[in-house]
């Protein structure tokens, strides 16, 4: 088991080098235990170290209310990044689950033995979030009104 | 029936010959036009009345191979002797139009083109397509010249203005020329940066004080020598070092994917770049204004396998131009990335870099070649052919859902028109590897994008590249239609083949006049419009009061009786049925007659919308076949 000082460093480096290979056009860190990125759609993404050791980021998609279709729907993609039927390398083998408050949609990861796994497997589930979950045409209307998005402002 | 021909011809005869109509003539190439085209090359001469500088520069131009050059009259001087110099000229109804046919020509080529419109008003004109051009990088030589320099400032007469500032950020070089004796000396400023480097526009504007200058001897030009002194063929090439570790690189990596981009067809290594992937298993992607440099029925092919692409743990960029940023691209966060380009100052823009690379992409795919050991890597080709197979499945399961759709409305889902117009050119008795073909339009872009193939190199265009103009595509295509004419470099074994675009009721307008060009020119085009009578981002308006007129147009229209109108044939389609037809009696009239024709495919534009209509527009992984930003 590694040290709570160790990993506390580390999720700050494995952030950091987000950040330096261009995925994050932005990155902070806004004190302890708490993150920012601008990131997709060059929104402010926010991470958080809950207390009971669990990676939360509790606005990945705005305005989702919690019983509505794409709620289901993003629940169902989030399980399918953890299908069995995926290759070993694209799957996501830590507990990853969807939140619905205040109106949106997050996402929180149990870090297990390994918060450094955990944690880049939520920013990997951000970014399929957007990058393939979000391109589905049964999203467009969200796009649209969500995001403003038109032909001449995609991403 | 005979009965009423019968009345009609009595009815016929009875009028007063006073009030008898003509009949109308029909639409007729003037004898002049096949004429002309057919005069032998006469260039400039120092002799006699001696060589006007206009002359002076079209012989650099043709010494260069100038491709072709499209136009409309105005700057007269120059394209007269452009033309006569036995550059392949071509003019036609506007010169913004003809600047997409001169980007079209050049993207199926890789070759330099020019267009060239009058001075103030034919120059304003191309202003979009020459942007078009510049986030392509296409080599496209823009001349626009008539006035005189002695009329500056005084409003002399008509269309005065000073040009190079309009093109501010949309080229990559240009100059007013102003001492006509350095006419020849600018002709080499403008192909070294054609020719050389990363390519873009180039734009000379001649005053009417160079291009009727007169020189009856060589003595006071200028640097008056041959492009084998005023430039070099000589590329950058890697270092031995730099190829190593990019072979290391690759080596260790478990599934590497290599973005080819348009320096890959600029450069024409695409053999080189078969030699690379297949060495190692390298799953292989283009991007860029051009597709087929790596052809997308190859087994590494991940250009339809956008599922994949995530999966990639190396990035290998070579000649990709203009480069994304990492969340435009469908690759993961963790990829790592090597980018070869020709120029220094590029590497590290928006992709931060494990490993930057200058070198000319054919240079460095050869020493690559011959770097790496043999590897395969079964797992990764599977992993490509399981995602190919789902995108097909993805595309076959909206068809079927535009299919039902179609029969419930009377009228063409875009889904249902792509999917015909890709089994018609791909899987039926056309060579699949035959049909160069272009997209454009939103809605009609998104799902034409996503059917049509590219299995060779400069089969297919993304007329929207980058820039993301609606309306150059038919221009475009018609350009790139004459290379096909022609038969100019990749397209010569397909040399007199019909040319195929799928563009939108919003792009068409921009663009169809040029119908009238290519039946001038007989450049047989099949385009496909989808007509669901509005700019396609209407969903924009809808939450906004007082704005949804602005995006419609009136219902139903007839571009098809246009067409026809131009002297094209026309098609009116609403079932699948009637456009399989259309298909076939268009395409046997471009390939036996060399006419072109207009499907116009009446949809609704509801078929947006997700809800009513699944499944609305899905939006295109990049990089891939649906790709159109990088
Ligand atoms: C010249 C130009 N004008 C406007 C736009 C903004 N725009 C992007 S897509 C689009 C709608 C295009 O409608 P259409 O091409 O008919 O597409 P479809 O109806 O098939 O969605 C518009 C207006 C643009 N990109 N280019
Ligand atoms: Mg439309």
């Amino acid at each position: 088991m590694r040290s709570r000082e160790w990993a506390r460093l580390r999720i700050d480096e494995v952030l950091e080098e987000y950040a330096a290979r261009g995925v994050f056009k932005g990155f902070s860190k806004a004190g302890p235990g708490r993150w920012k990125m601008l990131w997709h759609r060059n929104r402010e993404f926010v991470l958080e170290k809950l207390t009971d050791g669990q990676f939360a980021m509790p606005v990945v998609l705005p305005k989702v209310p919690a019983r509505s279709e794409m709620m289901r729907a993003y629940r169902a993609f989030v399980k399918g990044l953890q299908s069995k039927e995926l290759p070993e390398h694209r799957r996501i083998r830590v507990k990853l689950k969807v939140t619905a408050s205040a109106g949106n949609a997050g996402l929180q990861v149990e870090p297990g033995d390994d918060a450094e796994y955990a944690v880049r497997k939520l920013i990997q589930a951000v970014h399929e979030t957007y990058l393939v979950f979000l391109y589905d045409g049964a999203r467009y209307d969200y796009l649209v009104e969500t995001f403003d998005l038109d032909p001449d402002h995609l991403a | 029936m005979a009965k009423a021909a019968g009345v009609a011809a009595a009815g016929f005869v009875a009028q007063p010959r006073s009030l008898m109509a003509a009949p109308i003539p029909s639409i007729a190439i003037p004898k002049e036009v096949p004429a002309t085209l057919s005069e032998p090359a006469k260039a400039g001469s120092f002799e006699g009345k001696g060589m006007s500088g206009a002359e002076v520069f079209a012989k650099l131009c043709k010494e260069e191979e100038l491709a072709a050059m499209f136009c409309c009259p105005g700057n007269y001087t120059v394209i007269n002797a452009i033309a006569a110099a036995g550059v392949p000229a071509y003019g036609g109804r506007t010169e913004g139009a003809m600047c997409a046919a001169a980007d079209g020509f050049s993207r199926v080529t890789g070759e330099v083109t020019a267009c060239s419109g009058t001075e103030g008003p034919g120059f304003t004109h191309m202003i979009m397509n020459i942007a078009a051009a510049s986030a392509a990088r296409t080599p496209l030589l823009v001349l626009a010249s008539n006035m005189q320099m002695a009329g500056d400032d005084r409003e002399a007469f008509i269309q005065t203005g000073y040009q190079q500032p309009l093109t501010e950020g949309i080229k990559k070089y240009g100059k007013r020329l102003v001492a006509p004796n350095r006419v020849h000396e600018y002709g080499a400023y403008a192909f070294r940066n054609l020719k050389g480097g990363v390519p873009g526009p180039v734009h000379l504007d001649f005053p009417g004080e160079v291009a009727r200058a007169r020189f009856t001897d060589a003595g006071s030009l200028t640097d008056y020598y041959g492009k084998e002194k005023y430039r070099s063929e000589s590329r950058p090439g890697a270092s031995n070092k730099e190829v190593q570790q990019a072979a290391d690189l690759i080596s260790k990596a478990a599934r590497p994917l290599l973005i080819a981009g348009q320096g890959v067809f600029q450069r024409k290594a695409w053999d080189a770049l078969k030699l690379v992937a297949e060495r190692q298993d390298i799953a292989v992607v283009t991007s860029g204004p051009t597709r087929g440099h790596w052809p997308d029925d190859h087994r590494l092919s991940a250009a339809c396998s956008p599922d994949a692409l995530m999966s990639a743990d190396l990035v290998i960029f070579i000649g990709q131009y203009c480069m994304p940023s990492p969340g435009e691209y469908r690759l993961a966060p963790e990829v790592k990335a090597i980018r070869v380009h020709p120029v220094q100052e590029d590497l590290g823009r928006n992709w931060p870099l494990d490993l930057g690379i200058v070198s000319d992409e054919k240079i460095f795919l050869e020493a690559l070649a011959n770097a790496l050991p043999a590897k395969k890597r079964e797992a990764w080709v599977g992993e490509l052919a399981t995602a190919r197979a789902a995108f097909e499945k993805q595309n076959l399961d909206h068809y079927a859902l535009g299919l039902k759709h179609s029969q419930a409305t009377g009228h063409l889902h875009p889904a249902v028109m792509a999917k015909e117009v890709h089994d018609f050119f791909y899987k039926g008795a056309i060579d699949p590897k035959q049909t160069v073909s272009g997209s454009g339009g939103w809605t009609t872009g998104l799902f034409a994008s996503r059917w049509l193939r590219a299995n060779r190199p400069g089969q297919s265009v993304v007329c929207a590249y980058q820039y993301g103009a609606i309306g150059p595509d038919l221009a475009m295509m018609i350009g790139a239609g004459a290379a096909v004419q022609r038969g100019v470099g990749p397209q010569a074994p397909y040399k007199g083949a019909p040319a195929l675009v799928v563009t939108s009721d919003a792009g068409v307008a921009y663009s169809m006049f040029e119908l009238d060009t290519a039946a001038k020119y007989k450049i047989p085009i099949i385009s496909v419009i989808y007509n669901n009578n509005s700019w396609g981002m209407w969903p924009s308006a809808v939450s906004s009061a007082r704005s949804m007129h602005m995006y419609l147009f009136q219902e139903n229209l007839r571009y098809d009786k246009m067409a026809e109108g131009l002297g094209a044939r026309g098609e009116y389609v609403r079932t699948v049925e009637e456009m399989r037809g259309a298909l076939q009696r268009s395409y046997a009239a471009a390939a036996k007659e060399g006419v072109s024709t207009l499907i116009n495919v009446q949809a609704l534009k509801e078929f947006t919308s997700g809800k009513d209509y699944p499944p609305g527009i899905a939006l295109n992984a990049e990089p891939g076949v649906g790709a159109f930003a990088h």
